[in-house]
């Protein structure tokens, strides 16, 4: 009889108790909001431009809309603009997204290029994004502003690398 | 044309790469395994990428990657069929107290640290794509895999698997693995069915004919497979097509019902009856293709994945941190104060803990799992793929520290000798 219940108060202690936080922290975790998900493609579409002619502002989207690929852990994102030679990094929070190229950019973009955007959610329930974009210690560069829509069918996280 | 001999190249860079990596591995007295992967990962992104883009590119270019992928698949499916064809249901009813209290806990300790790191990290590295709910139980399994593969084989190497603690970790480790698929399979399956799979009742029922299928199976037909081996006494071409087309088979419906096929292939490996003589030889039919050849393109398919350039600055060295101490404490933790309280002495209860903390090759399985289905980011791929690297290059040393001494003064077969008389095949 001794046996049996110290197997079983075992049991309960190493089993048992785990078990019963395991349900505990899944409770507890329904109040536990993570980002909105941005991972994927977007064309980014720009509304005005810079005003220093030759800067990369001045000519972005001329052609039309810019494919911008986000790639997101969490919080934490990078992305890459087609024509734009590196990867930026950022984050998203309270569903405000930066991101920071580099400052060695191909010409005619040199200097570090920074986006600040607001993730917004559609009727349709669409995410879209709008915001601005400076080139860093260029108060005379001026900004461009610019909307971007999310792609439906691009899901960076789940495709074969 | 060009895309077959892009392959081709590919796979031989694989190939040897990975040789070179797994015996420089056992050089530093590691199980090929941990070589493999960190040739897997230098092949990728991390390394290759970052000081040689274009080389990266030329050897892995993108439309090679599909192929890649569905050789990995074909290498992991004959894996998780040798590792349920090792799986011994005699030993489940042979366990004692220890192996099932020290298996339960080595479970269940490490899924309450992986869900309460997933309370931590799920506002950091995941996005609102995936429910909490979905992420906190996949890190709960991710927390609790043991690579019982490289397990045997090093204790096999140190000769520790006729002793008490050999037997006991060799029973904890397959009960894991039986509890940690099954329990990974209810997470692909509610992942699936929130993100439009099959519906809830169609896959319930699918999995309940399939269950019952094999069950009667094992009953009635698959023991021919066995009694006409055992009558022939070889396995003759027929036998072998039958066992693949059962496996294949398996993996076919677990894949449709929206579960995994690598479920379906672990399964069949564990419904097959089985001799010793019957497990050997569909063994060395197998083990050498998929370990030579697939495996290493798992290996590198894992590290094309693995981005370590995603973990960086301090917050994100620091969740790595967070989630290696969770990974180790839990199964250190759970495996040794359950072995300890039942009776094992406190060096056999910490050997066993160590042995259960190795994750191995079933890490990486777990976790490309998971970012195919996108219930884990790029970045914390990388990190848990970093963690199993860790644990499992960590098990052969904590081991010796326990057990060396006491190896060395009753005279310990050295490794080599072990490894060509008992091969194994799990790398």
């Amino acid at each position: 009889m001794a046996a049996i219940t110290r197997v079983l108060s075992q049991y309960l202690l190493l089993v048992g108790l785990p078990a019963i936080g395991i349900a505990a922290a899944l409770q507890a975790g329904t109040t536990v909001r993570a980002p909105a998900d941005i991972s994927g493609q977007w064309h980014v579409t720009a509304i005005s431009r810079g005003t220093v002619p030759g800067s990369c502002l001045a000519s972005v989207g001329r052609d039309g809309p810019i494919p911008l690929r986000i790639t997101q852990s969490g919080r934490y994102l990078s992305a890459r603009m087609r024509g734009w030679h590196h990867r930026a990094s950022g984050s998203i929070e309270s569903g405000r997204i930066t991101l920071d190229w580099p400052g060695v950019q191909e010409p005619p973009c040199v200097r570090a290029v920074r986006i600040d955007a607001q993730v917004a959610k559609e009727t349709d329930g669409q995410l879209s994004l709008s915001g601005t974009m400076r080139i860093r210690d260029c108060s005379e560069c001026g900004v461009a502003r610019f909307v971007a829509e999310k792609q439906a069918t691009a899901v960076v996280r789940s495709e074969v690398p | 044309m060009p895309e077959l001999l892009s392959l081709l190249i590919a796979l031989v860079v694989l190939v040897v790469a990975a040789r070179l990596g797994g015996s420089a591995a056992e050089r530093i007295g590691q199980p090929p395994v941990v070589g493999e992967m960190v040739v897997g990962i230098a092949l990728g992104p991390s390394l290759l990428g970052w000081l040689w883009p274009a080389a990266a590119a030329t050897l892995f270019p993108e439309d090679l990657l599909p192929h890649l992928f569905t050789l990995s698949q074909v290498g992991l499916l004959i894996f998780m069929f040798l590792v349920g064809l090792e799986f011994d249901h005699g030993q489940l009813r042979r366990l004692g107290h220890t192996a099932v209290l020290a298996s339960h806990a080595s479970i269940t300790i490490p899924a309450l640290f992986g869900c309460l790191a997933a309370l931590y990290l799920y506002p950091r590295l995941s996005s609102d794509a995936v429910g909490f709910r979905e992420f906190a139980l996949f890190m709960a399994v991710a927390m609790s895999v043991t690579a019982f593969p490289v397990l045997a084989r090093i204790l096999r190497e140190r000769r520790l698997q006729d002793t008490p603690l050999g037997t006991v970790t060799i029973a904890c480790a397959a009960v894991d693995d039986v509890t940690a698929w099954c329990l990974l399979a209810g997470v692909v399956a509610l992942v699936r069915v929130a993100h439009g799979g099959l519906p809830v009742a169609l896959m319930v029922a699918g999995l309940a004919v399939y269950v019952g299928a094999m069950l009667v199976a094992r009953r009635t037909v698959l023991p021919a497979i066995l009694t006409t081996f055992q009558r022939r006494e070889r396995l003759t071409d027929n036998l072998f097509a039958a066992v693949i087309a059962l496996v294949l088979l398996s993996a076919w419906v677990t894949e449709w019902l929206g579960l995994h096929l690598l479920f379906g292939a672990f399964f069949a490996g564990v419904a097959l009856p089985k001799s010793d003589l019957f497990v050997r030889a569909l063994r060395e039919r197998l083990e050498m293709v998929a370990t030579v050849l697939l495996l290493p393109i798992f290996f590198a398919f894992t590290g094309l994945r693995t981005e370590i350039g995603l973990v960086q600055g301090r917050e994100m060295w620091f969740y790595f941190g967070l989630i290696l101490l969770l990974a180790v404490s839990g199964k250190l933790l759970g495996s040794t104060i359950a072995a300890r309280m039942t009776g094992l002495s406190w060096r056999d209860a910490t050997a066993l803990g160590i042995l259960m903390n190795t994750r191995g090759l079933m890490e990486l399985v777990v976790l490309n799992i998971g970012l195919e289905l996108g219930v884990i980011s790029p970045a914390l791929f990388s990190m848990m793929v970093l963690m199993a690297l860790v644990t499992t290059f960590m098990t052969t040393p904590l081991v010796e520290v326990v057990y060396g001494r006491a190896q060395r003064r009753t005279g310990v077969v050295p490794t080599k000798q072990l490894t060509a008389v008992q091969p194994d095949f799990a790398p």
